[in-house]
């Protein structure tokens, strides 16, 4: 393994009831760089972004990330794992109603009780960063879909997380603001160190991605 | 991690309209059904208490009766008394009279006691010379009232006028309440030294009544404590003497009752087993209602075991709730019981108008022990249950 491999995937499979969504799966990635994950709705890329984000476990081998074996830890060390190291940007920005933005920012950090002034300092510092100062006292139902987007960005980096997330991120958003996203989520990540790992099936975001893995019926068919 | 702040965080879920009307459903039925157990067995308790109490109202911890009849209290028998630790006793004559007011006459139960009676029974019973105390139901349905002169006609008369009654006219001082509708309907209390003259029995006797020395007696041991110096008396004084407790004369009845509160507590456990399925019908919906949020507390750090306890937390929280809304629905059904028409019992039948709810520290301990047994049971099993089903699975479906 080479010193700057943080991920390594070995022969990962991942069947459900019904269906095998990843059938042996390997690869590396390294350490601060991009990667994207492209291919057809139901090719496996979203189960294999939700495994490097231990939010499920594989039917078979090996997510290894930072030397780390995730299938061998435990519920709550996985647990830990997600909020002290990954951060996701869903497609669905699952931004809380119940609560306004800061509150919905702060989230990881009050789960995980590191909810500091640090925390909150960020958390303000970014929303300047995004243009939605503005919003952090206002409830989600208030906000546009960018907005709630570029909310749903900050609770993610929120943590300062190693491992960036991201599973569809543009899926509601138009070209112009779908470039602009991942344009920011790629310099956030450089700014916070963190590896980014984009899933999408959007061509036009992927032509900006060296690294790329293409899926097709659970297989890898690129690196 | 901070377990508090993850409650608070995950009780934002319950905050929509919906799912506040739901959980307000499922605290308030289950309240309802603790509520039905707690007055069941508390109207069963209360029953029991109220005849107990009734009862030794009428005649003290315990009566000694002799096998032949009447007995005179020699010193003989005051130092057997007081060797046997009897310290406060009142010596009395029970007898079978008529009681006759407006030309109308019943049946009643003569009680002739002297002054310290009233001490052991814990009534306030002060007769005057040539007047009664009437139980409260005979002056009900004869319609007496104090002052009232009425006339008791005793079985037996002098010599020459051995197959006709005595009449002898008393004037009604007291109407006294034990609560027990039979006592109320059949007790009349007379002066023991007119009793005594009447019936030419000089001092002689029939019943002594006494209680128990309480001095070292722990609350709730009473009827075990009763039980005890039964046996030692029994032993102590020849086999003509013959002691019962306050409670003989319907402790079928109250071994009929207790049996009957177990039972009845057990079958209505079902009432609180299908309100515990509310319960876990409010955590299904919620699972599937805020499928998104629950996955996404999980994404951001809280591991499945976090997650069960918070659930185990809310369990809890409906259980402290419902219990605290049970005790104030209890009340409410003691008011009504107590003070509606609707709830007023005919007292032939139940011996009492009423019935109180009575529940002790206990009774409480157990209705609501049980209810967080079945809940956490049941929670643990539909817990377990939704751990096969896989939280992205469920989320796919939705947004599929």
């Amino acid at each position: 393994m080479s010193s700057n491999v943080i991920i390594k995937i070995e022969n990962v499979k991942k069947t459900y009831t019904k269906s095998h969504a990843l059938r042996g799966v390997t690869f590396s990635m390294n350490a601060g760089e991009e990667y994207l994950i492209r291919g057809a709705s139901g090719s496996g890329k979203s189960t294999l972004l939700y495994l490097l984000g231990g939010l499920d476990r594989p039917t078979e081998g090996k997510v290894i990330v930072n030397q780390k074996n995730l299938v061998e830890l435990s519920d709550e060390d996985l647990a830990l794992y997600r909020n002290r190291y990954v951060g996701f940007v869903f497609q669905f920005h699952f931004l809380l109603s119940s609560m306004n933005c800061m509150d919905n920012i702060l989230l990881p950090g009050r789960l995980g009780g590191l909810e500091s002034e640090e925390v909150v300092a960020r958390a303000k510092q970014l929303a300047k960063l995004l243009n939605v100062e503005h919003c952090l006292e206002k409830y989600p139902y208030e906000l546009s879909g960018g907005e709630q987007q570029r909310i749903n960005i900050i609770r993610a980096l929120s943590l300062k997380p190693k491992l960036l997330l991201c599973d569809e991120p543009t899926g509601n958003l138009d070209s112009e603001n779908s470039q602009k996203v991942i344009q920011l989520l790629r310099s956030l990540a450089k700014e916070f160190g963190a590896t980014l790992v984009v899933v999408t099936h959007d061509p036009q975001i992927a032509q900006s991605f060296t690294n790329q893995l293409v899926m097709k019926d659970g297989l890898l068919i690129t690196q | 991690m901070k377990p508090t702040n993850n409650f608070r965080i995950f009780l934002t879920l319950f905050l929509d309209v919906t799912t506040k009307k739901f959980l307000i459903g499922v605290w308030v039925g289950l309240a309802f059904s603790i509520a039905v157990i707690l007055s069941t067995v508390g109207i069963m308790d209360g029953f029991e208490r109220a005849l107990r109490h009734g009862l030794k109202k009428s005649s003290g911890d315990i009566t000694m009766k002799y096998a032949n009849g009447f007995f005179t209290v020699n010193e003989r028998l005051k130092n057997e008394l007081k060797e046997a630790n009897v310290k406060d006793y009142s010596p009395m004559v029970e007898t079978e009279s008529f009681l006759i007011f407006n030309d109308e006459s019943r049946g009643v139960q003569i009680k002739a006691i002297s002054p310290e009676y009233g001490k052991i029974v814990g009534i306030p019973l002060d007769l005057p010379s040539h007047s009664v105390g009437i139980g409260s139901e005979i002056a009900r349905i004869n319609k007496v009232g104090i002052g009232d002169e009425i006339v008791l006609a005793f079985g037996k008369g002098g010599d020459e006028f051995k197959n006709m009654p005595t009449l002898k006219r008393f004037k009604v001082a007291q109407i006294i309440h034990h609560g027990v509708f039979q006592k109320d309907a059949r007790i009349v209390y007379a002066r023991l030294d007119e009793i005594q003259s009447l019936m030419a029995l000089a001092n002689r006797v029939n019943i002594i009544a006494f209680n128990i020395d309480r001095t070292n007696l722990h609350s709730g041991n009473d009827l075990q404590a009763i039980e005890s110096r039964l046996t030692d008396l029994r032993m102590r004084f020849e086999p003509e003497f013959y002691f019962k407790p306050y409670w003989r004369e319907y402790g079928s009845l109250i071994e009929a009752v207790q049996a009957e509160k177990v039972l009845i507590s057990l079958i209505l456990q079902l009432i609180v087993v299908i309100s515990v399925f509310n319960v876990l019908a409010f955590i299904y919906f919620i699972n599937e209602k805020k499928s998104k949020e629950l996955f996404l507390f999980k994404a951001l750090g809280l591991s499945r075991r976090s997650m069960n306890n918070l659930w185990i937390k809310l369990v809890i929280l409906i259980w402290v709730a419902s219990s605290v809304l049970a005790v104030v629905f209890v009340q409410l059904f003691r008011f009504m019981l107590l003070k509606l028409p609707f709830f007023e019992l005919p007292a032939e039948v139940y011996h009492m108008p009423r019935i109180d709810i009575y529940l002790s520290a206990y009774d409480y301990l157990m209705v609501f022990a049980l209810a967080l047994l079945w809940m956490l049971l049941i929670t643990y099993y539909l817990l377990r249950k939704l751990r096969n089903k896989s939280l992205l699975e469920g989320l796919r479906q939705e947004f599929a």
